[in-house]
């Protein structure tokens, strides 16, 4: 098993770099695109957030760190890291690299105090998990990476599955009624959504169904044979790319799949301990 | 060397579990609370995503100016809603700035919902963001006194339901 796992955690690291790369590059570009946000007269103005609990925030140490050009400092930071990312295989330079996601996006959630969304959450998760199996890679101790391996493996599981139960207590999901409400949003929706999915109440109510048992079922795929938990990682992947289309949740596909990668490996060790496979 | 990085990989397997169980226990709403304030870090994630009550709504700013004449104006709405493209796909920086104020909007909800006086929620934070917001970010005429701001949510698209959130008092600039 330790021999399985040392061959594989290198393949696993590359992919998720690359993934994580993408969700830092696209997320940091878009916080650059949004840059008037953090000035004097935008909504995440310093002058107002700074008044938040914690006298912390009101020092003059707070205020030097999270003011504008700080801010613009360590949004370039994310891209030059995730730039890193994208081009190195160096374990070490990796290691600085995600450092610097993980730092920076502690001090965006920081810093923005509003608007953290579940991207932002797994792409941390992700990130430090990603740091974990770069050191063990670096310090050549296998225990590190599974370490980071359990972690980001262990976090997707329980995300998919919580998504799945919660949608499972909602009557809207249950009776179908949450996807039609959904789509019909002009933040979350779409017109062509809207339409097909309020057409037919078979479609709708099948339609949650289908998310709630494919997201509550997801943990079972680790027990699965090595096809037929890629088959379900593709299927995800793909109801992630609808969602970006449809509800124009982007920035989910990138971290949600850089996790994949740890759950393969955490599936083939699994049915390789219980002999599944 | 080898003792001391085995070491601290064992110790960072353990702090993993650890950290899946409390990830586990803080997706229960009474365990968040008692979780919740030891999470000094914030690293525990909320995972469950648009359930158990799924985003069926659009939440809307707007605001109206009290004029030194003593007459009102209309409302007006200070965010739109672009259109959902494929580009959306790849680029859609548009949510950041909705997904504050939808935010923004529930905590004064909420914040109003739990305390007795309406004093309370003017000096809670969410309240400040958006009220700096509409007085910065919106154009501000020299015949206007003071100004008032709502969050109204609206669910559909077609024949939409129209539900008055929040009102705010009169501000000066």
């Amino acid at each position: 098993m330790t021999a399985f796992y040392a061959s594989e955690v290198g393949v696993s690291l590359a992919v998720t770099k690359v993934l994580l790369a993408v969700w830092c590059l696209m997320s940091t570009l878009e916080w650059i695109r949004n840059f008037d946000l953090f000035k004097d007269d935008g909504l995440l103005s310093w002058r107002i957030l700074s008044l938040r609990p914690g006298r912390i925030f009101r020092s003059d140490c707070a205020t030097r760190l999270f003011c504008t050009r700080s801010t613009s400092v360590v949004l370039i930071l994310r891209l030059v890291a995730a730039a890193a990312l994208l081009v190195s295989n160096d374990a070490l330079l990796l290691c600085a690299a995600l450092l610097v996601i993980v730092a920076t996006s502690y001090f965006l959630a920081a810093r923005t105090w509003l608007g953290e969304d579940g991207a932002d959450q797994m792409g941390q998760l992700v990130a430090i998990g990603a740091l974990l199996m770069a050191a063990g890679l670096a310090a050549h101790e296998q225990v590190i990476s599974f370490a980071g391996t359990l972690l980001i493996g262990g976090q997707l599981l329980i995300s998919y599955f919580v998504a799945g139960f919660s949608k499972l207590l909602s009557p809207e999901w249950r009776s179908g009624h949450a996807v039609i409400g959904v789509m019909g949003t002009h933040s979350y929706g779409h017109a062509l959504g809207a339409r097909v999915l309020s057409g037919s109440g078979l479609l709708s109510r099948g339609f949650c169904w289908l998310v709630i048992l494919g997201e509550m079922l997801f943990p079972l795929a680790l027990f699965a044979p090595h096809d037929v938990l890629l088959c379900a990682l593709a299927a995800f992947f793909l109801f992630h790319l609808t969602n970006a289309w449809l509800m124009g949740l982007n920035t989910f596909v990138w971290p949600f799949a850089a996790a994949y990668p740890s759950v393969v490996i955490l599936g083939d060790l699994t049915t390789r301990s219980l002999g599944l496979d | 060397m080898n003792t001391i990085a085995s070491a601290f990989g064992f110790l960072a397997v353990a702090v993993v579990l650890l950290w899946l169980v409390a990830t586990l226990a803080f997706q229960h709403a009474t365990l968040r609370g008692v979780i919740g304030p030891w999470d000094v870090f914030k690293v525990l994630p909320s995972w469950s995503f648009f359930a158990p009550n799924p985003a069926t709504r659009d939440s809307h700013l707007l605001v109206r100016d009290l004029l030194r004449d003593g007459t009102l104006t209309a409302w007006a709405p200070i965010a739109s809603f672009p259109s959902r493209s494929l580009l959306h796909i790849v680029w859609h920086p548009e949510k950041r700035p909705r997904k504050i104020l939808r935010d923004a909007a529930k905590a004064i909800r909420l914040t109003r919902s739990r305390s007795s006086s309406k004093g309370v929620t003017q000096c809670s934070i969410p309240y400040l963001v958006i009220l700096h917001f509409c007085m910065t970010r919106h154009p501000f005429p020299a015949n206007v006194l003071a100004r008032q701001f709502a969050t109204v949510d609206t669910s559909g698209r077609d024949n939409r339901r129209i539900w008055i959130t929040f009102i705010s008092e009169f501000h000066r600039p």
